[in-house]
């Protein structure tokens, strides 16, 4: 396959950010969740890893990357300082071990006040290298990496979070709060030293699965929401607009999440709804991203995601006011590359015609 | 006189200690340790699963109450040692080669072991040969594969090859779930049945060896 790169594209961070005013961009913006690392270094033809890399590495990777996402014709592109990633004892949410949390004692010795350092020691030379090298008219968008949820599942571990809400009900609100509390000085960091990096912020929070919530919606409600509401809050102060990210079928409380007062909603799958249902629901309050199940551009071949992403694209800009078009996920190193040029191709076929039918 | 429907309802809420002293109640005024899993346990379990299928149960729920009836298990096992009765299958359950999710497949293991199968769980990343070699050694009736990528979840159908050359077909049943998959990939793969959630799972996991749900 071929790989278009498109020389040529001059981005538009502004163009992307009306969907977060949930207006109709002048042109179709892309959007993803993330771009693997071995997937770009697929598409570039050299391996790319970031981990390890001295500051000057950092400015050369980060051109690599950031010159990927604006030739691949985004307006934005993805990036978050993961907070699970630098947290002590990290790996439950990962899946296979039991966090470094389990009873009031763990809690009482976790080494939080360690956070924000390991954190702004890791991820300063990175939001320093992508300051450097960010294209003329192009922006990041994310902020911190992992969600409230999920950074309680990776200090807990999914199951024994499960547990603890009926053994320590009072360790478990303690534990919500305690992690808001964190999110908010490493949120304040990043914006108050990068903030101009970032076009919208957005925080990932996986919230539900195929059928249902992860928690009781109710339990969602009373301890995870009003910290995600801290941190949106925070990102409005900053004079910025937040998306939300969050996988699952979590119709039980998306009134409650919009209530929140997020800008914009990301992440779709097929099995729980057509794209077209969330647009009907929630696109005169809400932008949207997305549209396109994940597994559809990675199971079929070029012509079938073109063909599709080319009529349902067409069909979602035309519905919904303010929308960007993607994957309803992200795109995993597994993804092929004719899926996701296919997805790419027609994007830009679609601006093309709208372009020559003005 | 032994009120039993506190067994019942101590299952029902996940409560371990009010379902243990319950148990022991049951026990020591001389019931049928069957009976009291069958009529009391499991019912308890049936109705959490019930209320999981329609929207008012959430799988911290599943997961308490599979909880509270593991341990009136541990208690009443014991008692029925040298039964065919003191397990009602087993099933060896693990995440397939080249994937290392475990959330789902974890959940649907509780379940099963909740509701009375020994449950021998392989972890994540396992390679058809080591589903085989467990199934054979704990005498399985059926295996259970997990994948959440649409790229692992193809190695399902190796397995379901590997068992058939092991000269295991019909003798072992395969089941398979995971966030990719779908009924329609599950009869493609020639898999004998397919459950989009934990409950789900150990409704299909009883048919396959021949009890009703």
């Amino acid at each position: 396959m071929k790989i278009k790169f498109r020389k040529d594209f001059q981005p538009d961070y502004n163009n992307v950010l009306k969907v977060l005013y949930n207006e109709r961009p002048d042109y179709l913006p892309l959007y993803e969740h993330n771009i693997d690392e071995p997937f770009i270094s697929k598409m570039v033809g050299q391996k790319l890893v970031a981990d390890g890399l001295t500051p000057d590495e950092l400015v050369d990777y980060y051109r690599i990357v950031t010159g990927f996402w604006k030739e691949m014709t985004y307006d934005a592109m993805s990036f978050e300082a993961k907070i699970c990633d630098i947290i002590p004892g990290h790996g439950a949410i990962l899946g296979g071990m039991a966090g470094p949390i389990q009873t009031r004692e763990d809690y009482e010795k976790y080494p939080w006040a360690e956070i924000p350092e390991i954190f702004k020691r890791t991820y300063k030379p990175h939001l320093d290298a992508l300051v450097k090298t960010m294209p003329p008219g192009m922006k990041a968008y994310g902020g911190c990496g992992y969600g409230i949820f999920e950074s309680s599942e990776d200090l807990v571990g999914y199951e024994q979070l499960c547990m603890m809400q009926f053994l320590d009900p009072d360790l478990f609100r303690d534990l919500f709060v305690r992690i808001g509390d964190l999110y908010m000085i490493l949120w304040s960091w990043v914006l108050d030293n990068y903030g101009d990096l970032f076009v919208f912020c957005r925080m990932g929070d996986d919230l539900g699965y195929r059928t249902s919530t992860m928690l009781e919606p109710d339990t969602i409600r009373q301890h995870i929401l009003p910290q995600h509401k801290r941190v949106i809050d925070l990102v409005h102060g900053y004079g910025k607009k937040f998306l939300l990210h969050s996988c699952g079928n979590i119709f039980s409380v998306m009134d409650d999440i919009l209530a929140n007062g997020i800008d914009a909603k990301h992440s779709n799958e097929d099995q729980i709804a057509p794209f077209t249902e969330w647009i009907e629901r929630y696109n005169d309050r809400i932008g949207l991203f997305g549209g396109f199940d994940m597994n559809e551009i990675i199971l079929n071949p070029y012509e079938v995601v073109y063909d599709k992403v080319l009529s349902e694209g067409t069909q979602f800009r035309a519905m919904a006011r303010g929308y960007g078009l993607g994957t309803g996920n992200s795109v995993p190193d597994y993804m092929e590359i004719d899926g996701y040029m296919g997805m790419i191709d027609a994007a830009n076929e679609i601006r093309r015609r709208e372009t020559e039918g003005k | 006189m032994t009120d039993l429907n506190k067994l019942y309802q101590a299952i029902l809420a996940g409560k371990l200690e009010e379902a243990v002293t319950a148990t022991n109640e049951a026990l020591a005024a001389g019931m049928e340790p069957q009976a009291i899993i069958n009529d009391y346990m499991i019912k308890g379990m049936e109705e959490i699963g019930s209320r999981f299928e329609a929207g008012k149960a959430f799988v911290p729920n599943l997961l308490m109450s599979a909880r509270a009836m593991k341990g009136c298990l541990d208690i009443i096992k014991p008692l029925l040692k040298g039964s065919k009765d003191s397990t009602i299958g087993t099933v060896v359950i693990g995440t397939v080669k080249g994937d290392l999710h475990d959330i789902g497949k974890n959940l649907v293991a509780s379940m099963l072991e909740g509701c009375g199968f020994e449950v021998i769980n392989l972890g994540v990343d396992i390679e058809s040969g080591k589903f085989i070699e467990a199934a054979l050694e704990n005498n399985a009736q059926i295996i259970c594969m997990s994948a959440l990528l649409t790229t692992t979840m193809n190695y399902m159908k190796e397995v379901i090859a590997a068992i058939d050359q092991a000269g295991l077909k019909g003798k072992v049943k395969t089941m398979v779930g995971g966030a990719p998959l779908s009924e329609g990939f599950a009869r493609s793969i020639g898999a004998d049945g397919y459950s989009s959630n934990a409950n789900a799972a150990v409704t299909l996991a009883r048919q396959l060896i021949g009890l009703n749900s």
